[in-house]
């Protein structure tokens, strides 16, 4: 267990840079393009989709590290009913059905851009289109694999539970 | 497929992620009618393309670094000199305070844990009764929700497809309303408790104003900005990002730019992930449901028993109060407004006005028992049993569902800015 956390801690340490640095470079790109428009009366024509893959990449990144900190919107009106030693159950239950459906979906997306790749688009600011959005399945991947790592944590509270009846 | 919906109904109940029930049905209901899954992940891909998205992050950013820094306590420090010395003074001050706050945080439980401690004890101080001052500040912490750059309305308008300046502009009035209406109820139990009247003096007051005043020509600046025509919602977001960073780190010093301003941000995307999620795997749902015809469906249904737009209204009402009982309102948003816009287009309400109704029920839901988020956050903050925070914000939930009634019933109350002004008109509010 202590070399898959200290995995995920890497992983979530790049995350948070990556983070760092994108919006940055949104804060930076859309005061540029701000000042381009209203001083110059000129916009930079490749500037609009570079941000909209910007917040894209910010959004699917975000997600990853909120199901790390189990920050996602659920509800959770039931969960406070149930008595403590059940949860452990719960939560193998949830997460590991969490796990399943993140990586159908990480599948699906990497359909997306397997047919992205053979059309072979590139987007105005001289990317190809493949690339930009295959944020959405590594996105979804280490969604799917932290949803393992809660279950896996689930998994060791019963263990635990078990030994000392 | 039957047995597939009521599992995964059952484990969203559980308390399984909303993006992963949503995700999984709607890629259930692909995978049955025969169309490449794929094709789930293109709904995702096009939120990218979405015309105001970007205000999501940037405004969620501001937000969270006005939080973070010292603009509460400057805020509370400028309106109690500023409005303290009026009968039932710090009330009005907990009231103004929380709905800036509000609108700039995007009603995300900030305004809570930021001013809700720091006005507890000032308002206990001044012996308000307990009951009252945590009432108030719990039905606080969304009050504000309808003016602008709030995040709820944001992504409302993205989801209903209606302009976003425009729906900040109907809120205008009903959000005021809201406010007025609870101040004037402070007013009254200031007064019925005898709280004596705090002095201030002009010195202070303007001492005050000038240390507040970065933060305090912020609405200016978006408000100024947006209808004066100048800037685009994408670039207020962007201008307002911009100069919340400036005003904290460079101005006040209140953030330092390689300690604290990473952690806020990697912090705040955490939400904007979160809603970002949920909304992805909702467009594909909803795409889904918009071929398959369901809100037409439940139309011809609803049909038999609702005949006249009034008891269309009242029966969203309910409908609403239920839901914001039970979800969030980023979630609610996502799921419940693509199947009542059609519906609620058949009944002749106007979107603005909808989505006015919409965003006031769901802001009421907040304060409302079993889980709204104030009652939870509240109790955390306040060290108060759930129990204690529903009895004492139930006036002020009541006073809310008066004036929502009002809102819900007198669409002019929505509209009557944005037409005096000629948008009511415009083709893209058509359907």
């Amino acid at each position: 267990m202590a070399w898959l956390r200290w995995l995920d801690q890497g992983l979530a340490k790049l995350e948070r840079t990556v983070i760092v640095l994108l919006l940055s470079g949104l804060l930076g790109l859309g005061l540029l393009q701000v000042l381009a428009r209203n001083l110059f009366a000129s916009g930079l024509f490749w500037a609009d989709e570079l941000l909209q893959h910007l917040v894209l990449w910010l959004g699917v990144l975000g997600a990853s590290l909120a199901t790390r900190e189990q920050r996602h919107l659920r509800l959770d009106v039931l969960t406070y009913v149930f008595p403590a030693q059940y949860q452990p159950w719960l939560a193998l239950l949830v997460h590991s059905t969490a796990c399943l459906a993140c990586s159908v979906l990480t599948w699906a997306a990497w359909e997306l851009v397997r047919s992205e790749h053979e059309a072979g688009t590139m987007l105005t600011f001289g990317m190809p289109g493949w690339m930009a959005q295959s944020i959405v399945p590594l996105g979804l991947l280490s969604i799917a694999w932290r949803f393992l790592l809660h279950g896996l944590d689930a998994l060791w509270q019963l263990t635990l539970q078990q030994r000392r009846p | 497929m039957i047995w597939a919906g009521v599992l995964l109904l059952a484990l969203a109940l559980l308390g399984t992620p909303l993006f992963v029930v949503f995700g999984a049905l709607a890629w259930l209901l692909f995978w049955a009618a025969g169309i490449n899954p794929a094709a789930l992940m293109i709904e995702f891909y096009r939120l990218a393309s979405a015309p105001s998205l970007l205000t999501i992050p940037l405004f969620t950013f501001a937000g969270a670094i006005l939080a973070a820094s010292q603009a509460p306590q400057r805020l509370v420090r400028c309106a109690q000199a500023v409005v303290g010395w009026l009968p039932g003074g710090l009330a009005l001050v907990a009231l103004s305070a929380c709905a800036f706050f509000t609108a700039f945080t995007g009603a995300s439980g900030v305004t809570i844990i930021a001013l809700g401690g720091l006005l507890l004890p000032l308002l206990l101080q001044e012996r308000y009764p307990e009951r009252f001052s945590i009432g108030l500040l719990t039905t606080c912490g969304s009050l504000g929700l309808l003016f602008p750059p709030s995040l709820p309305v944001i992504l409302y308008g993205l989801v209903a497809q209606t302009p976003v300046d425009l729906l900040f502009l109907a809120g205008l009035a009903p959000g005021w309303l809201l406010v007025v209406s609870l101040a004037l109820f402070s007013l009254y139990q200031a007064r019925r408790h005898h709280v004596p009247v705090q002095r201030s003096s002009w010195a202070e007051a303007r001492q005050t104003l000038w240390q507040a005043r970065w933060e305090l020509a912020l609405p200016l600046l978006v408000l100024g900005g947006l209808y004066g025509g100048l800037v685009t919602i994408n670039e207020a977001a962007v201008l307002t990002a911009g100069y919340s960073l400036l005003v904290t780190v460079v101005i006040h010093h209140d953030l330092h730019l390689w300690r604290d301003v990473p952690q806020v941000m990697t912090h705040s995307m955490v939400l904007v992930g979160s809603i970002f999620l949920i909304l992805g795997m909702a467009l594909g749902l909803t795409s889904y449901c918009i071929d398959a015809q369901v809100p037409m469906h439940i139309l011809e249904t609803i049909r038999q028993y609702i005949t006249s737009r009034a008891m269309f209204l009242l029966a969203l009402n309910l409908l609403l109060l239920v839901i914001g009982c039970m979800m969030d309102i980023f979630s609610a948003i996502v799921v419940i407004v693509p199947l009542i816009t059609p519906i609620a287009a058949q009944f002749g309400v106007h979107p603005l006005h909808l989505g006015i109704i919409v965003l006031t029920n769901l802001e009421i839901g907040y304060s409302t028992p079993p889980v709204g988020l104030n009652l939870f956050l509240g109790s955390l903050r306040f060290e108060r049993s759930m129990t204690a925070l529903c009895r004492a914000s139930w006036p002020f939930v009541c006073l809310l569902l008066g004036v929502l009634g009002l809102i819900t019933y007198l669409p002019d109350l929505s509209l009557g800015l944005v037409r005096f002004l000629g948008y009511a008109e415009l083709p893209s509010l058509r359907r």
